[in-house]
């Protein structure tokens, strides 16, 4: 008796539930869209070339690595995409194309590939590369189209007012301006309440949890608080801090990255905990206005310990009994 | 600036604190070492390979010199080398011919048809837990390169379904034999030049339908071997390369092809 | 009803395509021809104590235990041996068969059964030692799936006192009915055996865990011992594995099985509905265990169902039963599609732990290559051993694992949970188990 060809023969389980590495990339790009939206209202056609221009660099670049690479690298499934979505959010909207596509090149090279490609980075390559052009490029970093100025009138974000020109500067601005994004700032730092409607549908599909977001804006909420209860004259108020310098942007998508957060329940909150820490420390006592992209690449680089040490409980680990 | 500093300013506290941590704790740890284990480390051929049943070439040094012995030779080191550490040490060693692994299997694609299409892991023992063979032979090399990637010196590779050796580059480390499941690797004088290419111990009947080239157990080997050097056992043929002269009078005789005589020219490269 | 009771860590929510829940257990006919496995159980390896042309008898021995940890081989039907020699088993090992031709093949199956002898044994009249052996005697093993000697599991040491005997009816997998045919059609014949069972324990009480998703074999079951005060229907959530030992235990008890360690650890000893139903026929015909109930499901299978089976009967045969359609077949998985095993021969034979055959084509089946892990977190999400299995897979792959991490690889139960939900498509229990090997390998 013999069937048409051989069978097949594979280890248990022979079923899936049909997730793939594809539909997480794209559904997490899919659910950027209401931000995204958000920020081609305000800053209008610059925003969508910002986006289009960085999304094709990425996939490109990562695109020329796998024709090169002798490893298989699947250059369409989503990450790369995600990756440039997510480096677009994190540069005004007025970039040149040649800063993107140096961002580009270091987020998937340096970020990505050399560390042996998706699954084995370590910092998260969107954050790679808005932190090299931060610092490479400090002056076209820093200046904001602001939104609805279609003029070209540049300016600081919020930080940057609160940080040169002390708190008197930001008393004008309302919470609801920040929620809404009516303030200046990057593609995606504007908007936290786009961000957050977009993430529910994360939240509900599993594919991030609560731990990092939820540790990562209450203890920038807890420590800005007491320094504003302190000296409210001095410190800006916790909510503007929450809602400023892309916190939603980061505590959402970039620290919630799978790929460089920690897998353990401990290590989620207590990577939420120290992202948090260091971005207000950054922010109250640094130079920089933000902190939020250094304190997620800090705590990056102690996500093998933190598995290492805050493993989940197993079952069986228990008194003989 | 205060983020580059202060990171930077930790790092290099960090750096300081190691440095001098090492420092101290080299001072205090220190313990006289023989310079002997140098000097013999840097016979070592270098390879690391942990073909010797140490942890490297460091180790094996380490134990030659403070147990002095240099038993088990290192496999991979050739005669010159390996007299000269054993005189280093007031020792003698016994100079071996060089062994070459050998897979004793010849179940490509053509030979061994395919039952099943493996999707699991290429790696042979993961591949164990799922089909102990993926041809009809249940004795073939699964060719999923384990051996190959047990092997330091860029020896082996694999092609149509089984694992090729360069017997130049092949040192004789032996790190392959452990790394296959099956059993299908041994080691061989270099200069033994007939190999029964065939693991397989079914009967004959059966054996043939598993196989093209399997060995049947006929006897017609042993039969026509003059030097009493091959033997057939549970159906499958072996040579004693003590007493083969490679007169290759078996060969000839084998119906099925299971034995074959290697010229120095038979590998080829991919 | 009850709350519904589960574990709580882990676990997944396979879709239970129950084809054949319906189907009441048909008997064939003896095949012509059979290949009994020797060995077929955890443990020591068997002494094949026939040779070729013995003529044997229905029940009589093949293969002998070598030790205490070993289950003897009957022969399930009159015949004559052929020839032993080794073949691939379902789940792709090759091993020793013993080849019989029946004498009488084509003979209804069910008329031999039926021939053998009824003993009205009385259960009280027997000692703890006898029943162990006798069932020692028939070669009975766990059925559910490892295929663990029942004898060693009933036998444990006397300083762990045994408070609870659970019944496993859970039969979490999907497509397999085996179990919850015979709860349903052979429920008073399970009671007895759980009767005898009882007698090895001193006033022990039962616990039959079943799933909710099998109502009539609650209710029968119910009805059935709703006078007896020690046996106690414990109905389950749907929810997989719950079939898992320490998982049942778990929800049944509350109670949790140590790292490393045995049910009896908890005092717990664990049995399937299928071992105990061998047991009763151990006892009341002085069967061994020769033949089992085996699901015959999947979507190329046009009338799943249920068949009893004689140890041995190659699947070609149950494709003939079926009237299956090979050409279409590209898949052929014995026992359930979460923990069964692929096999690639229409002739390898059913074994004692056979529980099902499901047979695919290609539609469940695109193929998947292994894509890098992404680390998020599903695997460690859903097992229900709490285990870091993106990590250890990892360790494993790089041949790295690390110290602490080599009890808890130890501890999988190759579920399957983590690569069903895997995105990334990673073999995971291939790898999990690769790392149970290289861990064996070093000590
Ligand atoms: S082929 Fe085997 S024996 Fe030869 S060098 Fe490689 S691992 Fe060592
Ligand atoms: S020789 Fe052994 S280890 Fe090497 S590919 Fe063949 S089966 Fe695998
Ligand atoms: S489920 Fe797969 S991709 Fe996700 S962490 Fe586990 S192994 Fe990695
Ligand atoms: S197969 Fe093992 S590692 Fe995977 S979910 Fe089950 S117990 Fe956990």
């Amino acid at each position: 008796m013999e069937a048409n060809g051989v069978l097949i023969m594979d280890s248990s389980p022979l079923g899936r539930t049909g997730e793939s590495t594809r539909k997480i990339m794209f559904t997490v790009c899919l659910t950027l869209v209401p931000a995204l939206a958000v920020s081609v209202w305000m800053f209008g056609w610059d925003a969508v070339r910002v986006l289009v221009l960085t999304a094709v660099f990425t996939v490109g670049v990562e695109a020329l690595i796998a024709k090169f690479s002798n490893t298989k690298i699947d250059y369409l499934d989503g990450s790369a995409l995600l990756t440039g979505i997510l480096l677009a959010m994190n540069v005004p909207s007025n970039a040149p194309w040649w800063m993107l596509l140096i961002g580009a090149v270091v987020a998937v090279v340096i970020g990505k590939q050399v560390f042996g490609g998706l699954g084995q980075n370590i910092f998260n390559p969107a954050l790679v590369a808005r932190v090299f052009l931060l610092i490479s490029f400090p002056m076209q970093m820093t200046s904001w189209p602001l939104p609805g100025a279609f003029d070209g009138t540049t300016g600081a974000t919020p930080l940057g007012i609160l940080k040169t020109e002390g708190i008197g500067a930001i008393k004008t601005i309302g919470v609801g301006d920040l929620a809404m994004g009516h303030i200046g700032g990057s593609l995606g730092e504007i908007s936290a309440l786009a961000l957050l409607i977009g993430s529910l549908y994360l939240f509900y599909k599993k594919y991030i949890t609560w731990e990092i977001p939820v540790a990562f804006i209450g203890t920038v909420f807890v420590f800005t608080g007491a320094f504003y209860l302190i000296n409210p004259a001095q410190y800006a108020s916790p909510v503007f801090h929450i809602f400023t310098g892309g916190l939603f942007l980061g505590a959402l998508y970039m620290a919630t990255d799978m790929v460089t957060s920690p897998l353990s329940f401990k290590g989620k909150l207590l990577f939420g905990f120290g992202c948090g820490f260091f971005t207000a420390l950054i922010r109250l006592f640094g130079s920089y206005p933000e902190g939020v992209s250094f304190a997620i690449l800090f705590m990056n680089a102690f996500v093998p310990l933190l598995d290492r040490y805050f493993p989940d409980k197993k079952f069986g680990m228990v008194k003989n009994g | 600036m205060f983020e580059i500093v202060i990171p930077g300013l930790i790092l290099a506290g960090f750096a300081l604190i190691s440095a001098s941590g090492l420092f101290v704790a080299s001072k205090k740890f220190y313990v006289y070492e023989d310079p002997r284990i140098d000097e013999v480390e840097e016979l070592l051929p270098g390879a690391n390979c942990g073909g010797c049943g140490f942890a490297g070439c460091r180790a094996y040094a380490e134990n030659a010199v403070n147990n002095k012995t240099v038993d088990p030779p290192c496999p991979v080191a050739d005669a010159e080398a390996m007299q000269a550490v054993a005189r280093l040490l007031d020792l003698e060693v016994e100079v071996k011919e060089k062994q070459v692994a050998t897979l004793l299997c010849k179940g490509t694609h053509e030979n061994s048809r395919s039952v099943m299409e493996y999707y699991g892991i290429d790696d042979c023992w993961a591949a164990m837990l799922v089909a102990n063979s993926l041809k009809a032979c249940a004795f073939s090399c699964l060719g999923l390169g384990s051996c190959v990637r047990a092997c330091s010196f860029d020896a082996m590779l694999l092609k149509d379904g089984i694992v090729v050796i360069d017997e130049e580059k092949c040192t004789g480390c032996g790190m392959c034999l452990q790394a296959c499941p099956k059993n299908l690797l041994f080691m061989r004088p270099v200069s033994g030049q007939v190999i029964v290419t065939c693991s397989n111990t079914d009967r004959g009947a059966d054996a043939r339908k598993a196989c093209k080239i399997a060995c049947i157990g006929c006897m017609k080997c042993e039969k026509s071997c003059h030097q009493n050097a091959i033997h057939v056992n549970d159906f499958l043929a072996s040579i004693d390369y003590e007493k083969c002269t490679n007169c290759g009078d078996c060969v000839a005789a084998c119906p099925t092809n299971a034995i074959e005589m290697r010229g120095q020219e038979v590998y080829v490269t991919a | 009803m009850l709350q519904l009771r589960t574990f709580k860590r882990g676990g997944i929510y396979p879709p239970h395509e129950k084809l054949s829940a319906d189907a009441k257990i048909i008997f064939g006919e003896i095949p012509g021809n059979l290949l009994i496995p020797v060995n077929q159980h955890i443990g020591r390896p068997l002494k094949i104590t026939v040779k070729k042309g013995d003529a044997v008898k229905r029940g009589d021995l093949l293969a002998e235990s070598t030790g205490f940890i070993s289950s003897n081989v009957h022969s399930p039907v009159d015949g004559k041996v052929l020839k032993i020699f080794r073949f691939p088993l379902l789940g792709g090992l090759i091993r020793e068969v013993i080849q019989i031709q029946p004498t009488e093949p084509g003979k209804s199956f069910k008329e031999v059964l039926e021939s053998d002898p009824y003993f009205d044994i009385d259960i009280g009249s027997l000692t703890p030692e006898a029943i162990r052996k006798r069932i020692e005697e028939a070669g009975i093993v766990g059925m559910g799936g490892a295929g663990f000697p029942t004898h060693v599991k009933l036998s444990p040491p006397p300083e762990k006192k045994i408070d609870a005997l659970i019944i496993n009816g859970a039969e979490c997998e999907p497509y397999i009915t085996a179990d919850h045919r015979v709860m349903v059609e052979r429920s008073s014949e399970i009671i007895k055996g759980i009767k005898i069972l009882q007698r090895l324990f001193e006033n022990v009480p039962v616990y039959i865990g079943i799933e909710e998703n099998k109502p009539d074999a609650l209710k029968i079951l119910d009805e059935l011992v709703s006078k007896d005060g020690d046996i106690l229907i414990v109905p389950l959530k749907a929810k997989y594995p719950q079939g898992g030992e320490k998982q049942l235990i778990k929800a049944v008890l509350n109670r949790e099985v140590p790292s490393k360690g045995l049910p009896m650890d908890v005092g717990v000893v664990v049995q399937n509905v299928a071992t105990v139903l061998a047991v009763y026929d151990a006892f009341y015909y002085n069967r061994p265990l020769t033949e089992r109930v085996v699901t015959v499901s999947g979507n190329v299978v046009n009338q799943p169902g249920n068949i009893l089976l004689p140890v041995g009967t190659p699947v070609s045969y149950v494709v003939k039963k079926f009237e299956i359609d090979v050409q279409k077949v590209r898949l052929l998985i014995a026992g359930g599609p979460m923990m069964g095993r692929t096999s690639h021969s229409f002739e390898s034979p059913v074994t004692k732990t056979t529980s099902a055959l499901l047979f695919f084509d290609n539609r469940v089946f695109a193929e998947r290559r292994e894509n890098p892990c992404l680390r998020c977190g599903s695997c460690l999400r859903v097992c229900p051993m709490g285990l870091d299995v993106a990590l250890y897979t990892q360790m494993i792959k790089a041949d790295k694992i690390a110290p602490e991490a080599k009890d808890h690889i130890q501890d999988c139960i190759e579920c399957g949970s983590c690569a069903f939900v895997c995105p990334a498509d990673r073999r995971l229990v291939q790898w999990m188990r690769l790392g149970k090997t290289i861990i064996r390998r070093e000590n």
